[in-house]
């Protein structure tokens, strides 16, 4: 589904990623670990298609109508109407725009690209609905500006609904796990495994092993001086968890795969 | 006996002591006249043309202005009486000159349009309250070519009545050798209330409008002007709160594109104690457009315990797009509470970028951005019919903008 080959990217001229390799198939979770500034974040970004960052090398290759397709020329909004979608470490205010308003024009947009029909506004709150429900939201929460006042639980859950509404095909969650207490981590980890299917595909990008222990990763990376320098099965998490990260890098170090 | 040349004599005479605005008048810096001079304009005073087609606004009660005459008139309710100046009751015309003539205007072309023929007054009588609004349908036709139109509205709210009006102001393509002034004067009486809209459609013309209020014991007068369209626009609000528990509110939204100008003069002069006022203007520019908001807020002395709030909020599309932001207070009481700030802004690459990963292209996220940071404006509007006009108006003029340009 997802073919990153030797990805090399930069922002303000600052080399960020420096040659990933990432293969993600239909019905995985990858984790995606590493130390703050490892370029965790811009990975998934690049993938996403962020205006900001610069590829210099390499590909990503994402598939689109039956085929892998090199992504680079496609605008982010384009990439997100072929089925990918970013979960943002902090997701944006859109003051003056009502949150239910915001999620029916983007599901409306992504259905019209895929050749699928509009919902008008009452099938669609029927829809939304159900995904609130599923995420335990209250129905006042959809009221409001996308955003705007939200606690940062709060944001973080409105990215899951956003998920379960638009239902992707491959979901990459930047740090949706990072400032949550116990009780909104497992609604957004509710929210992630009810969507995992064999259809679809998720990148977790996370700080904390935490997350781990409610979706269940099939793969975990580490993701170190813009490469990913070890990669592994979810007991490399807890690994990582005991140890730190100063051992991989060493030994990514040793055998020459970062300098 | 009171009469409308009695009037006209005296605004003759503060027009003559005040002239013609140069840049060097600290609230004309912004919007010289340049070469255009609009006392070289005849003023339209007889029309032929026919009427534009009707509007679909939903409002019943209107009254159709061609080239500034008021010709029709529909569904007025009975609670309003609506005259030429010298039809009004002799106790109206009475009120005007005593409560209503006032020196020292911002604005002279205020006088220029009293000046004239095309004098109105309008009543509320005591009590009523009108929960629907008026409509003022102001036409243009191409008669006005090298000619300029000059209205005068009187209005009187008398004691606990309420009132909405709208004004429109359509058709003048292809006449930017003209000029339309409509100035409105309103003496908003002990407990009433009283708003007013201002709805400039698509010209090429420039419009001047002028508002002076003065507003009594515990009554409320309320502002809005949604300026999009015409070359040059100018607005000056003058409302003088006069009595404890009087209130005003002011705002405006201008939404400007091409070359176009749009300049709004407030000043809220807090006379009494326990005064309160609101303002909001915001402004979107596009292109080389210019938008400015000057206003002044005056607490005078031994007028304790005012609240008054000032904010201007910009948001900047265009590389070469301007805007002057001038709050000001001058506060001569010492027990009063003012706030004032003024913003100008981009769009934030990241909210774009957060609605394109939600799949909406960069053209549609500006302009929903856009639109997010206008619309609230509407939120102060607070006649049911009269809001709705206003988010229908924005609702039209937003979809035949075109955000992506900057």
């Amino acid at each position: 589904m997802l073919e990153v080959s030797n990805l090399k990217a930069t922002v303000d001229e600052n080399e960020i990623l420096r040659g990933i390799n990432l293969k993600v198939s239909k019905g995985e979770v990858h984790a995606i670990m590493g130390p703050n500034g490892s370029g965790k974040s811009t990975l998934s970004k690049v993938i996403a298609g962020h205006p900001d960052y610069d590829v210099t090398e390499g590909k990503v290759e994402y598939f689109i109508n039956g085929k892998m397709t090199n992504i680079e020329e496609l605008e982010a909004d384009e990439r997100a109407k072929s089925g990918i979608f970013l979960g943002f470490q902090y997701p944006v205010e859109i003051p003056g725009v009502n949150n239910s308003e915001f999620l029916r024009e983007s599901f409306n947009e992504i259905c019209k690209a895929q050749g699928v029909d509009e919902m008008d506004p009452y099938d669609f709150n029927q829809y939304l609905k159900t995904k609130l429900e599923l995420l335990e939201i209250d129905e006042s929460f959809t009221k409001r500006p996308v955003n705007e006042g939200f606690s940062g639980g709060e944001k973080k859950k409105n990215e899951i609904l956003q998920l379960s509404v638009l239902n992707p095909k491959l979901a990459l969650l930047d740090e949706t796990d990072s400032g949550l207490d116990i009780d909104a981590l497992k609604t957004v980890a509710k929210g992630v495994n009810t969507f995992r299917s064999n259809h679809n595909a998720i990148v977790l990008v996370t700080h904390y092993q935490r997350l781990l222990d409610y979706i269940e990763p099939d793969f975990v990376h580490v993701l170190s001086h813009g490469k990913i320098i070890k990669t592994g099965d979810k007991s490399l998490a807890k690994e990582l968890e005991a140890k730190g990260y100063d051992w991989v890098i060493e030994e990514a170090k040793k055998e020459g795969i970062i300098q | 006996m009171i009469t409308l040349e009695a009037l006209k004599a005296d605004a003759k005479k503060q027009y003559s002591k005040i002239g013609l605005p140069t840049q060097k008048w600290e609230t004309w810096k912004y919007a010289p006249l340049k070469d255009f001079n609009p006392d070289k304009l005849d003023v339209l005073t007889d029309s032929k043309d026919e009427n534009l087609p009707e509007l679909n606004t939903g409002i019943e009660s209107k009254i159709i202005f061609l080239n500034g005459v008021a010709i029709k008139q529909d569904s007025l309710p009975t609670g309003l009486s609506f005259n030429k100046l010298d039809d009004a009751s002799d106790s109206s015309k009475e009120l005007i000159f005593k409560e209503l003539l006032k020196n020292n205007q911002p604005n002279p072309f205020y006088y220029k349009a009293i000046d004239t023929e095309n004098t109105y007054v309008f009543e509320i009588s005591k009590n009523e309250v009108l929960t629907t609004p008026i409509f003022l349908d102001f036409q243009f036709s191409l008669e006005m070519k090298n000619k300029q139109s000059a209205t005068s509205l009187y209005f009187i709210s008398h004691e606990s009545s309420e009132s909405v009006f709208i004004e429109s102001i359509r058709g003048l393509e292809e006449n930017s050798d003209s000029f339309v002034n409509i100035s409105k004067s309103f003496l908003v009486k002990q407990n009433s209330n009283l708003s007013y809209g201002e709805d400039s459609r698509a010209s090429d013309t420039p419009i001047f409008n002028s508002i002076y209020s003065k507003v009594k014991r515990d009554a409320v007068f309320d502002h809005f002007i949604f300026s999009h369209g015409g070359p040059f626009t100018r607005s000056d609000v003058l409302v003088e709160l006069t009595e404890n528990g009087a209130h005003t509110g002011s705002y405006g939204l201008f939404t400007l594109d091409e070359s176009r100008k749009s300049f709004h003069h407030t000043i809220i002069d807090h006379l009494s104690a326990h005064t309160t006022s609101e303002q909001l203007y915001k402004g979107i520019l596009q292109d080389t457009s210019h938008g400015v908001f000057d206003g002044q807020v005056l607490v005078r002395k031994d007028a304790q315990k005012v609240d008054s709030q000032q904010l201007n909020k910009n948001l900047v599309l265009g590389k070469a797009s301007r805007v002057d932001s001038k709050p000001q207070l001058i506060i001569d009481a010492d027990d009063v509470k003012c706030a004032h700030g003024s913003t100008i802004g981009q769009l934030e690459e990241d909210s774009l970028f957060y609605l394109q990963t939600r799949g909406i292209s960069r053209t549609k996220g500006r302009s929903l951005l856009a639109r997010a940071f206008a619309f609230d404006i509407c939120e102060k509007l607070n006649n049911k019919q009269y809001r709705k006009y206003f988010e229908n108006r924005l609702k039209e003029e937003f979809e035949k903008r075109d955000f992506s340009k900057s």
